[in-house]
Order: C-alpha cells, then sequence, then structure tokens
C-alpha cells in the first residue's frame, strides 16, 4: 500500500512541473499581455499613453525577458517564496483575492454537486431497476434535461423570473440588507434563497452524467449471478438493490470524484458571470481576458494541482478498497 | 442642454465667476448658520470630530440646488462594471479637481478646489490660488504640498513615473512647479500652453495634479527608510516598494478605486466593503454647502455593488435596485426600461450619449499587404464604402430613429467646432454610386465577388471590440457587412478582445478597425483630438503614419500632404492654445477627415436612458451621459439627494 | 445521420453451418428496447436532413431584413372569421414605433391575405453554390406575416436563421467529434495495446489535460486563432479547439476496452488458434469495441453543441455574419430580450431537443454496445 502512494506521490512531480509550464502557455498564448490590455484600458478612458511610457511598464514588469525567465522567475517565487505575485489589475497580491473567494466557490461546487448526486442517484437506479419503463423515460428526460439547456440561458432566465415573478433580488448570494449583518437564522435563510439557483443549474448540468454512471453499473452488477443468488434467498427486492448492487456501483464515483472540480469550476465559471456572484469564476474570467498573467495563472495552476490531489486521493482511495488496483 | 460658445474658457481671470451663487461670501450666512448631517451629531458630540465651523473652510464652495434644498440623508445605492472605477457611483460621489467646467455649456471654467487663477501675458505662467482651509477626509490641510509632491516626488519620480507624461511638457521640456506659499503655486511652460487649462478643468482625466502628501510620505523612500519600506511592500505582498506605493495612491483616482486608508478630498470615502458592495461614506470635511449653509453632500452613504454582467445591470437597473444608472444603459433597452419604470420606482431620462459616432470604421490604408495599401489609399474606394452604407436604416433599426447619421465630427453641444455641412459628408446612401467608383477604379466581379484592380481576388476584414454601447456596435456592424457585400465586396467580420484589437491595430495588422467617437464636445475634442491619427492608436486608419507623426518621421512612412496638412494646423492651433486658435485647428482637422474620408462614420448624437429612482431628487432633466463628460460628476452630484 | 442502426452484415451470415448473429445486428435487437433512443434517431435524422436542405425549406433569406423588427411570432390561419379556409393563410401586417414605450406595435391587416404556397418563389439562394435557385418549399408571397419564430432586432426571420444555423451547430459536432475520435483511438489504442511506459506517458497526459478547467484552455486557444481568419476558417479552429480539449474522453475509453477485450477469452482462443494480431484486432477486436465507440461518440456530441453555444455566450466562439445556434442565442442573451422578444430564445429549445435526442441516442447504443448480455431481451 504505502509502495503504492509513494509512486503515485513520484509522479505527481513531472505531473505537476508540466501543469505549472501548461498553465504558463496558456496564459502566454494570447497575443499582446498585460501591458497592451491596460493600455487599451487607458486608451478607453481617454488617456494617451506613448511609447517610452510603454517600454518602461514594459521592462518594470520584466515583460521584456524571454518567456522562460518569466516562468522560472514565476515558479521560484511560488514555490520558495510561497508569493504568487501581484494582480495588475487588482493591484493586489493575488493569493489574498484567491483567498477571498475560494469559500464561497466551494460552497456552490460542493452543493451543486450534493444537489446532482441526490437528484442523479435515485434517478439511476430507478431506471435502471425499471429499464425501459415510461419511468425510466419520464426521469431520465427530467435530468438530462438540465444538461441540454446551456447554462448561460438558464441562468439569465432563472435570474429574470425569479426577479420579475417572485421580487428576489438579483444576483449575488445575499440580499443587500444581510450582506453586513451577522450570522442569524434570517440571513441563512436569505443565503439559501439565493444560492439556490446557482446550485441548481450548476448541478443539473452535471446530474445526466451522473445518472448515465449509476444506471449503467447497476444494470452491470444486476446481471451478476451473486444478486439471483440473493433473490433466490427470498431478500427483498428494495433492500437486495440498496445492499448489493448500490454499493458497488458507488465505486465510480470515488474514481470520478477527482475530475468532478474542474468540471465544476468551468460550469460556475459562466454561471457566476451571469448570476454576478463573488466567487473565483467571475475573477479568473476576467483575469484571462485582460492578461492579469500572475493572478489567472495562479488560477489556472492552483485548480490543476488540486484536481492532481483529487485524483491522487481517490486514487488511494480506489486502491485501499480494491486491493488488485495497487498490485498492478 | 444648451449650445454656447466655447469662448468661456478665454477668459483671463475667472475670479469673477459667471454664476453668482458660487461664490457667496460665508457672511451671507452668518458664523453658526452652517448646518452638517445627523450622521455626524454623535462623533461632534463626543469630541472624535471637530465641530463645523472648523471643518468647512472660511468661504466654502456655495451650490445652487438644481431644483430645491434637499433634506440629509440616505443611502445611494449605484452600480459599477469593475473593481477599478466607481462607475454609477461616479455620478454620486463626483470628481474633484481644481477647477471645474460649466455643467451646462460645457465650457466656461469655475472654481472648484481653486479659487482663482491668472495667466501671465506671455500665456507660459499659470498661477493658481487654492481655496483657503480646504482639508483632506482626515482632517489635514490640503495645500500647495500636496501639489508639490505630487510633481516632486511622484511625476518626477522615475519609478513611479518611467517617462514624463506629455500633458506636462511644453516645446519638449518639463513644466517647473513653483510654491509661493500655501495656496499659491505657478506652473511654468516653455511655451505658451493655454491648454492645460482645460486639461486642468476637465475633472481630472490627466489633470489630477494632487495627492495627499501627509499620507503617503511613509511609503515614499525620500521620507522612509528604503530598508523598512521594502519589508513593508514585502510583508503586504508586493514586490517593490512602487507598487505598495501606487496601491496608496489610488485614493483619489478619477474614477475612484476603494482604498480604504487614504484620506479623499471628494465627497465620499470608501469606508467598507462586504462581498461585492463597496460602501461610501459622507467626508466630514467635505468643502461645499447649499445656499442654506447645509453641508454638502445630502446623502449619508452610497452603496456599490460590482456588477460585471451588463444583463445583470439592466435587470438591476430595471428592477429599481439603483438610484442612479447610466454607465450601462443604452437605448437599445429603453423598452424594458419603461416598461418596468411604475413598478421599480424610477423615471427614465433621455440624455445624450456622448458620440459622434457609436461606430466609426477605418480603412488601414497603411495595410502591409501592398495591393491592398493602393487600394485603400485611393480615395474612390473609401468614398464608396462611405456612401454603400444606409445610415437610415442603422438609425431606425438600431436608434429608434432618434440618432443622427454623421460622420466623425464633433457634437453640436457647446460647439463653434460643429459644422453641420461637414458632418454630413458622403453619408447619403447610394449604392449605385458606390457600384459606379468601384467600376472606375477596375474591381471588376469575379462570380460574386469584386477583384482588386490588377484582377487578383479581393477580401478585407474588419477587425473590432464589440465593447461599449450595449449590442449597438455588433448590430451596425451586422448591417454594415450586408451593405458592403451588397455592392460586391468580399468583406468579412472578426470580434476580438479589447487588448487585442489594440495588439493588432498598433502592430499594422488590420485591414479595417472601428472604434466608438467620444470626446465629442468642444472642449473634451481639444484636449483629447480622436481624429488625429497621432493619438487614435485605438482607431490607427494608418497605422505607419500614425507612427511617422508620433516619432516624428523617424519611424514609420510618410503621410500624404492633406493628412500633414491637417495635423500642422493642429499643432500650429496647440501651440498658440487661444480658444480661437483651438477652434480653428479642431474644424481644420474635423474637415480634412471628412473630406479625406480618413474614417467611416456612422450614426451619432443618439439618446442615451437615465434611470433615477423617484427618491433620487435634483437631477436635471436633460443632460450629457458619457464617460469623458465624467457621467453624472458634472451636474454637482453632491446636492442630489432622497426624499424620505 | 450516419448511425442508422441498421443491421449491417458484417461478419453475419453462417459460419460452418451454425447460425450466427453478427454483433451489430444484436446490438440492433437490443437497441430497439431503448423506445426513446429509436425516437432520437428520427428526430435527429430530421434535423439533419433540415441542415442540409436548409436553403430550400427556410422561407427566406437568414440575412434578408423584412423591416419588421421584433415581429412576435405570426403563424398563417386556417380559421377566418369563423370560415374555415385552406390552404392556410397568413395576413398582412404593418408596424410602427410607439415612441412612449419604445415598442413596435404590430397592426395586422385581416383584409389582405396570403395562401401559404408549397414550391413558392421567393429569396435566391443555392445548394453550397450548386443548383441556384428562388424556390422555396414553402412560404407566401411578398408583404405577408409568416414569421413561424417571429423577426430579430434587424428584422430577420428567425425561423430562416435558425434552420439555416443548424448546419454549423450540428457539423461542429459531427467534425469535432471525428478528430476527437482520431486523436482519441490513436493514442488511446497505442496506450491500451502497448501498455507500459506508453500506457503510463499517454495516461499521464490525459490526466494533466483533464486537470485543467475547459474555459481557460478555450480562451487561450481562441485568442491565438489568426485575426485575419474567415468565418469559416474560424468556424474549423473553433472545432480543432474544441476536440484538442475534448479527446481525452474518448481515449479513455478505447483504451479501456481494448485492456479488458485483451483479457477476454475469445482473443485468447483466436491467438490460440493461431491467428494473426492483424486479424486479431480487425475481425475480433474492432467488431466488438465499435459499438461501443459509436455510443462514446454519439454522447460527445451534444456536449460538442453545448460548447459552441457557450463559447459565443463568453465571445470567443463563432460571431455574425457566421449563423450558429450559439451566435443565435447569443443575440437573444439579454434582457431586452426576455422581457419584450421571448421568442428569440427559440434556438435554445432546438439546442435542449438536439441534445437530449443524442444522450438517448447514445444511451441506446451503449446499453445494446455489449452483445454478449442478455438480459434486456426480455
Amino acid at each position: 500500500m504505502w509502495g503504492f502512494v509513494l509512486r503515485r506521490l513520484v509522479w505527481m512531480v513531472p505531473t505537476l512541473i508540466v501543469i505549472s509550464i501548461i498553465s504558463f502557455i496558456i496564459i502566454q498564448l494570447p497575443p499582446g499581455d498585460y501591458l497592451s490590455s491596460y493600455i487599451a484600458r487607458l486608451e478607453a478612458l481617454g488617456t494617451t499613453v506613448d511609447q517610452a511610457t510603454i517600454d518602461a511598464l514594459r521592462l518594470r514588469y520584466g515583460l521584456n525577458d524571454p518567456i522562460w525567465v518569466q516562468y522560472f522567475k514565476w515558479l521560484g517565487n511560488i514555490v520558495f517564496d510561497g508569493n504568487f505575485g501581484y494582480s495588475f489589475e487588482w493591484r493586489l497580491p493575488v493569493s489574498q483575492l484567491i483567498i477571498e473567494r475560494l469559500p464561497t466557490t466551494f460552497l456552490v461546487a460542493t452543493c451543486s454537486l450534493l444537489f446532482a448526486w441526490s437528484v442523479a442517484l435515485p434517478i439511476g437506479i430507478f431506471s435502471a431497476v425499471k429499464q425501459y419503463s415510461l419511468g425510466d423515460y419520464f426521469f431520465t428526460i427530467l435530468g438530462f434535461l438540465g444538461l441540454g439547456i446551456p447554462n448561460f440561458m438558464l441562468a439569465l432566465t432563472f435570474l429574470y423570473i425569479s426577479n420579475r415573478y417572485f421580487g428576489l433580488s438579483i444576483g449575488g448570494l445575499f440580499s443587500p440588507q444581510y450582506l453586513n449583518a451577522p450570522w442569524s437564522l434570517d440571513k441563512f435563510i436569505d443565503l439559501l434563497s439565493h444560492l439556490w439557483i446557482p446550485v441548481v443549474i450548476v448541478g443539473t448540468a452535471g446530474t445526466a452524467g451522473l445518472i448515465r454512471i449509476t444506471r449503467a453499473n447497476v444494470l452491470d452488477e444486476l446481471r451478476k449471478p451473486y444478486v439471483e443468488t440473493a433473490r433466490s434467498k427470498g431478500l427483498h427486492p428494495m433492500l437486495l438493490i440498496l445492499k448489493y448492487p448500490v454499493r458497488i456501483a458507488l465505486n465510480p464515483f470515488v474514481s470520478s470524484m477527482g475530475f468532478i472540480l474542474p468540471g465544476m469550476i468551468s460550469g460556475e465559471v459562466i454561471v457566476s458571470i451571469v448570476l454576478n456572484l463573488p466567487t473565483t469564476g467571475p475573477l479568473l474570467y476576467a483575469a484571462l481576458l485582460s492578461q492579469d498573467t500572475y493572478l489567472a495563472g495562479a488560477f489556472v495552476l492552483m485548480l490543476a494541482v488540486l484536481t492532481v490531489i483529487g485524483v491522487l486521493i481517490s486514487d488511494i482511495l480506489l486502491a485501499w478498497l480494491d486491493p488488485r488496483i495497487r498490485l498492478s | 442642454m444648451t449650445l454656447s460658445t466655447i469662448g468661456g474658457w478665454s477668459r483671463r481671470l475667472v475670479g469673477t465667476a459667471t454664476l453668482a451663487t458660487l461664490l457667496l461670501s460665508t457672511t451671507a450666512f452668518g458664523a453658526a448658520a452652517f448646518q452638517q448631517s445627523p450622521m455626524l451629531d454623535a462623533a461632534v458630540a463626543d469630541g472624535s470630530l471637530p465641530p463645523i465651523e472648523q471643518r468647512l473652510p472660511p468661504e466654502p464652495l456655495v451650490v445652487t440646488p438644481v431644483s430645491e434644498v434637499g433634506s440629509y440623508g440616505g443611502t445611494a445605492r449605484a452600480m459599477r462594471s469593475s473593481t477599478e472605477e466607481f462607475g454609477d457611483a461616479t455620478s454620486v460621489v463626483g470628481i474633484e479637481s481644481l477647477t471645474r467646467l460649466n455643467a451646462e455649456d460645457g465650457a466656461t471654467i469655475e472654481p472648484n478646489l481653486a479659487q482663482s487663477w491668472e495667466w501671465s501675458n506671455d500665456d507660459k505662467t499659470l498661477t493658481m490660488t487654492l481655496r483657503k482651509g480646504l482639508k483632506w477626509s482626515d482632517g489635514e490641510p490640503f495645500t500647495t504640498a500636496d501639489i508639490a509632491f505630487w510633481w516632486d516626488d511622484v511625476i518626477n519620480n522615475a519609478e513611479l513615473t518611467p517617462t514624463m507624461p506629455g500633458d506636462w511638457m511644453s516645446a519638449g521640456e518639463p513644466m517647473t512647479v513653483t510654491v509661493v506659499d500655501e495656496q499659491t503655486f505657478k506652473l511654468d511652460f516653455k511655451a505658451p500652453n493655454r491648454l492645460i487649462e482645460l486639461l486642468i478643468a476637465r475633472d481630472g482625466y490627466q489633470g489630477q495634479i494632487f495627492l495627499p502628501a501627509h499620507f503617503l510620505k511613509p511609503f515614499h523612500p525620500k521620507y522612509a527608510d528604503p530598508a523598512k519600506l521594502a519589508e513593508m511592500a514585502k510583508a503586504a505582498g508586493y514586490a517593490t516598494w512602487a507598487e505598495l506605493f501606487a496601491q496608496k495612491a489610488l485614493s483619489d483616482d478619477v474614477f475612484g478605486v476603494a482604498n480604504f486608508d487614504s484620506p479623499v478630498i471628494r465627497a465620499f470615502k470608501p469606508a467598507s466593503t462586504n462581498g461585492s458592495h463597496l460602501i461610501l461614506e459622507r467626508n466630514p470635511f467635505y468643502f461645499k454647502v447649499d445656499t442654506e449653509g447645509n453641508q454638502l453632500p445630502y446623502i449619508d452613504k452610497v452603496d456599490v455593488d460590482l456588477v460585471q454582467n451588463p444583463e445583470v445591470y439592466t435587470l438591476k437597473a430595471s428592477s429599481g435596485e439603483a438610484d442612479l444608472a447610466l454607465e450601462n444603459t443604452t437605448i437599445t433597452q429603453m423598452p424594458v426600461f419603461i416598461d418596468n419604470a411604475e413598478k421599480g420606482g424610477y423615471r427614465v431620462l433621455e440624455y445624450s450619449a456622448g458620440f459622434t459616432n457609436i461606430a466609426n470604421m477605418m480603412l488601414n490604408q497603411t495595410v502591409a499587404d501592398p495591393d491592398k495599401r493602393a487600394l485603400f489609399q485611393d480615395i474612390r474606394f473609401r468614398k464608396a464604402l462611405e456612401i454603400a452604407i444606409n445610415r437610415d436604416e442603422i438609425n431606425e433599426l438600431v436608434f429608434f430613429g432618434l440618432g443622427t447619421p454623421m460622420q466623425n465630427s464633433i457634437l453640436p453641444i457647446g460647439g463653434r467646432c460643429w459644422d453641420e455641412a461637414v458632418s454630413k459628408t458622403n453619408t447619403q446612401f447610394d449604392p449605385d454610386g458606390a457600384k459606379a467608383l468601384l467600376d472606375e477604379i477596375g474591381m471588376k466581379l469575379d462570380g460574386d465577388w469584386r477583384t482588386l484592380p490588377n484582377g487578383k481576388p479581393f477580401k478585407f476584414t474588419l477587425t473590432y471590440w464589440p465593447g461599449e454601447g450595449g449590442d449597438a456596435k455588433r448590430k451596425i456592424v451586422e448591417l454594415t457587412q450586408t451593405y458592403f457585400r451588397n455592392i460586391g465586396l468580399n468583406f468579412d467580420v472578426r470580434e476580438v478582445e479589447r487588448s487585442l484589437y489594440f495588439e493588432f491595430t498598433t502592430s499594422n495588422q488590420h485591414d479595417m478597425g472601428l472604434w466608438h467617437a467620444d470626446s465629442a464636445t468642444d472642449p473634451l475634442w481639444v484636449t483629447g483630438p480622436k481624429i488625429i491619427p497621432r493619438t487614435q492608436r485605438h482607431g490607427a486608419f494608418a497605422t505607419l503614419w500614425a507612427t511617422w507623426f508620433e516619432t516624428h518621421g523617424e519611424k514609420g512612412e510618410e503621410p500624404p500632404q492633406d493628412m500633414k496638412d491637417a495635423m500642422a494646423a493642429w499643432e500650429k492651433a496647440k501651440a498658440t492654445g487661444t480658444p480661437e486658435a483651438l477652434v480653428e485647428g479642431c474644424k481644420a482637422v474635423v474637415k480634412a477627415n471628412a473630406d479625406g474620408a480618413w474614417t467611416i462614420g456612422t450614426v451619432g448624437a443618439f439618446p442615451q436612458p437615465l434611470i433615477v429612482s423617484n427618491a433620487m431628487r435634483n437631477i436635471p432633466e436633460q443632460g450629457m451621459a458619457s464617460w469623458d463628460w465624467g457621467y453624472m460628476a458634472r451636474y454637482h452630484p453632491e446636492q442630489f439627494y432622497l426624499a424620505q | 445521420m450516419s448511425v442508422t442502426a441498421k443491421p449491417l452484415p458484417i461478419g453475419g451470415g453462417s459460419v460452418r453451418g451454425a447460425p450466427v448473429e453478427s454483433p451489430l445486428t444484436l446490438m440492433w435487437y437490443k437497441f430497439r428496447a431503448h423506445r426513446l433512443a429509436v425516437a432520437s434517431i428520427w428526430v435527429i435524422a430530421a434535423l439533419y436532413l433540415t441542415a442540409i436542405f436548409a436553403n430550400w425549406i427556410a422561407p427566406f433569406d437568414p440575412e434578408s431584413r423584412t423591416g419588421l423588427p421584433f415581429s412576435p411570432p405570426s403563424w398563417p390561419t386556417v380559421m377566418v372569421d369563423g370560415e374555415f379556409v385552406w390552404p392556410p393563410v397568413a395576413f398582412g401586417v404593418s408596424q410602427q414605433l410607439d415612441r412612449k414605450t419604445f415598442k413596435r406595435v404590430y397592426a395586422i391587416d385581416t383584409s389582405k391575405r396570403y395562401p401559404v404556397q408549397l414550391f413558392i418563389a421567393g429569396d435566391r439562394h443555392s445548394w453550397f453554390g450548386l443548383f441556384p435557385t428562388d424556390m422555396h418549399l414553402f412560404g407566401v408571397d411578398k408583404g405577408g406575416a409568416f414569421f413561424l419564430m417571429g423577426t430579430d432586432s434587424l428584422g430577420r426571420d428567425v425561423f430562416s436563421r435558425m434552420v439555416y444555423g443548424s448546419r454549423i451547430s450540428l457539423s461542429i459536432g459531427l467534425v469535432g467529434v471525428a478528430i476527437s475520435l482520431v486523436l482519441g483511438v490513436i493514442l488511446g489504442g497505442i496506450s491500451g495495446y502497448f501498455g507500459g511506459w506508453v500506457d503510463l506517458a499517454v495516461q499521464r497526459l490525459i490526466e494533466i489535460i483533464q486537470c485543467f478547467p475547459s474555459i481557460p484552455l478555450w480562451m487561450a486557444l481562441a485568442a491565438a486563432l489568426p485575426h485575419d481568419w474567415t468565418t469559416i476558417q474560424v468556424y474549423f479552429g473553433i472545432t480543432v479547439i474544441l476536440s484538442l480539449v475534448g479527446w481525452t474522453d474518448l481515449a479513455r475509453v478505447v483504451r479501456g476496452r481494448f485492456l479488458s477485450l485483451r483479457e477476454e477469452d475469445f482473443v485468447m482462443a483466436a491467438r490460440l488458434a493461431g491467428a494473426s494480431e492483424a486479424r486479431i484486432i480487425g475481425k475480433h477486436l474492432l467488431p466488438s469495441f465499435m459499438s461501443h465507440i459509436i455510443a462514446s461518440v454519439t454522447l460527445s456530441i451534444p456536449s460538442m453543441i453545448l460548447a459552441e453555444t457557450a463559447l459565443s455566450f463568453l465571445g470567443i466562439g463563432l460571431t455574425p455574419p457566421a449563423l450558429s445556434w450559439g451566435v443565435l442565442l447569443q443575440d437573444a442573451q439579454n434582457v431586452n430580450t426576455l422581457a419584450t422578444a421571448p421568442w428569440l430564445l427559440l434556438p435554445g429549445a432546438l439546442v435542449i431537443v438536439t441534445v437530449l435526442a443524442f444522450n438517448f441516442l447514445g444511451d441506446g447504443l451503449r446499453d445494446a454496445a455489449d452483445p454478449f448480455s442478455r438480459e434486456s431481451f426480455k
């Protein structure tokens, strides 16, 4: 077991290095750099920036260095100083910006995940057990609707309807009056009344995949001889399904858990932009647009690293559950 | 908006202001006649804040309310679309500069922080006198030391300001700043530079010439231990002291950035933040009062909501979640605003959007491809494009018929530069005439599309950023595409992000660009001309010629005579600097652009909705809503009030 | 649509006299049980036929402006003044701007009637440059209000635009998946077949790509497209971007199948019988493998279609004058539309139907993919 964990940990090093390189390339790929975007904005505001100023600024921010020098400087600061750099746009340290918005992001992502599972599991099990029944079709269509509707369209429509017809305040996670208020039951209820919209939208987009996995796995398990045996022994069908096939069918959830984060974050970006949520999504999007190199780079790197760790954990869990994996 | 001349800023002395209300002496009220917001009563009572008489200057600036004397209190709600600006809050918070442009004619210069100013006879020295007893929001005095600090330690510090901004140069040399006493300072220029007067009054885009010295000195190596400073910067997460300093110095940035430490001179000061909300509170030391001696502003707090998505902005504005909204409102959304006005408890006013053109197209006459370049430099081709556009249809479909078909010129507001005939040059819709011109050039139809005169296939692409002005640009571009295709031109469109657009146009990689033509009133135009290739990096209708002008002929390529003549006329006007000369220069450039078809204008001078909640009072019924006008900042936002 | 799921005679017929059903025939038997999947085939076929023959089906040219902006959907009717008429008629219409509300007010003129006709002359069009004609499958004469899904802000017929837009939206999925498939099969196949360090390297690569959220990848790649590309080039650029980000799932599936099939008894049997590697792959592995690939491919198409709309929303995808459902939806993404012209959201409904159809088809194929599980033959 420890050998397996050690092997995986050693493998993580080259993976992380490649990830940091790709992160940096992603940020550098679009033509121009933060300065051109900064100057574009200044010019849009009516300020004239002459070439000499541009050159001087470029020198100050080290944007004239060859790209690999910029990369090593960036990585060096992160590894040795824990310094993720400075956001050009916000004029604040990157780490501070990200940390401020992480809790809400995890809140939305976790709730969405829970929502997706709580919808997908029953539907998946039901449609496996009652394959090709009317109920199977009905619930599957319902579960897949969320996948079919483009997230941004759903978000704007939800926003519009909840405001126009139910009088909810628009966007954000709190109504204005609760923003600065200490935590209370009312504030919590207010949070829930705002949170459900992004959670449902992000969550429904993920349910289809989960329904499919559950359904396929339960179907596979139902075909196995031990089910026949249990059935012949007179175990109650419902109890039987919940006790064996479903439990085993849950295994793939563990293995897919690691990769759920990037998917949820991507879904969350679009929804959060529309819903005006104080999460990392809009920050990442804006940073990418304005080529705020260090902010965007730190984001992409951080998400990728978290995913790698997530995959590692799920692999270790699986190996612990299933000895065949760790021996292979 | 009344039309008036720009002669206002020609006056040598503005000691006697045109608006009698502005300089009423304090004696009109009597010493005990000043009142303050009840919000401050407690602080004054417990001694943490000095009484009102000690906070106001001996001669506060008196502002005449637009319709009535207001009442204190309330939180004004506004929105902003980026963290770098106050957005609509600018319209409530206001912008304070040394002098300001009159809100009605947009031309007369009025006193603000400065009480008076005077030009030397040779127009080379400007002497300004600050109002006595001004205080920053922390109670420290605002004096010429704050101006000297800005000049000596910020502008002239190579780390903070790598190169001297061109505005402070005259005849190739930086100006000098001399402090005479606590209230008086002099700006000396090598050549006559009357333009600077307008720059300073233009609400500080480039004219903000002060910084809170007492607050910033501890972050400046000239006044603090460099080693400790480096440590401080590092502890705060910055690489150098300059980054830390830049962050601290943002307090009174033109459009505002939340910075809770540093003192401000304007009416509101950032107080707290919560998620996407930023709360500003009244500045107890603000230097303006109303006609009854009430210290302004009337409003106690401003709640600024960060709304990055323009649709959420529209939704919030149309459900009455803001007391004032105009930054991201566009005419195309009029129906939804009007529909919900009653339910949302607001009014919709039709302000003028400050554009002579929201979509101003520019063929790059110095495009790299030699065949294309020859064609683009042929004025008949540019003219054909101009008359192929059906501006009436654009006006009808995009602007509800409320705009004016025009070339990129200047708005009639406050303008002596305005010339209707010039602005209408080649704006008539004449597709047959356009085709005839193309035939004349020798562009023959080969299948669907016309070829180059030499018979090679021809295709050109418009590269543009669709931002600003809602979806108007995108719609105009879609329409234009069909117009150009109708006359047989293989024309394609590519949308790009703003920074990429900038990248492409500055590196001469585009066939055709598109930008909005703002700064479209006389005084704004002359402080930042939008037609001249030199400053028109975004427009770049001739990148290499612009480079030639910028580098004084060292790089780039030599422009044609008409452009050189127009530029010479403008340079001469600037050097002379008198208002009359500037008007002449402005006219020359506008006309040269129209005659030479440098840029291809579509529709301008259209209205923009201003959303005002029913509680919000003292808002002028008419006005201009554009960033370069400072949104509502010009309409004395400190006298806006919320009816209870 | 190439996946017609008819029994194809691959390896079919009888071998040594015993009746043997080919894997695909078996698959079809199982597939039939999934009624939603069977229905989806018809929906998808209809969608693709519409896309292919868009120019005849659309009553208007997608770019032609009727001069009637924001007209609500107006259908021809068969009941006029309580009387039944045939063929259905559309009415004349006039539009005026209400200066107070800024809304376009539409007045129907029932005295002017325009019967719906088949094979009617209208805007000129051609089929990908061939067969130029002005014949449309159906429509009314000029002047009749025949806007099945209303008109947009510039007065263009939304239905016609949707029909034309399906060309890009439906093909972007196919082309993108095709590229993903080539990448996925090659890399996944190599990885699964050779194993060892090749497998390890490909697996790490997949893992790394999957670790990145797709939005930054899209944005960076889209920004790197040359700016003077034509609409068509951008379209292919975007497709390639989507597949470069999206091939990993297919590669995993392919590898997984390879790994498990390699160990199957029948492969071992074939090997022991002296069959060559090529024969094992071509005759035994591929057939049992194809079904799974087809199912996975079908399931990746809708995500490509959705990704296209998301890219348009983020402003990094296709933009007008290109016509796709994403472009149409982007135009509808504003509060003004929701409040005053909700019919502009109808392309969204089409996206939903398409995505659902592909998903059910994929599900049906996946259920049917394993020819040796007999449980669902009941």
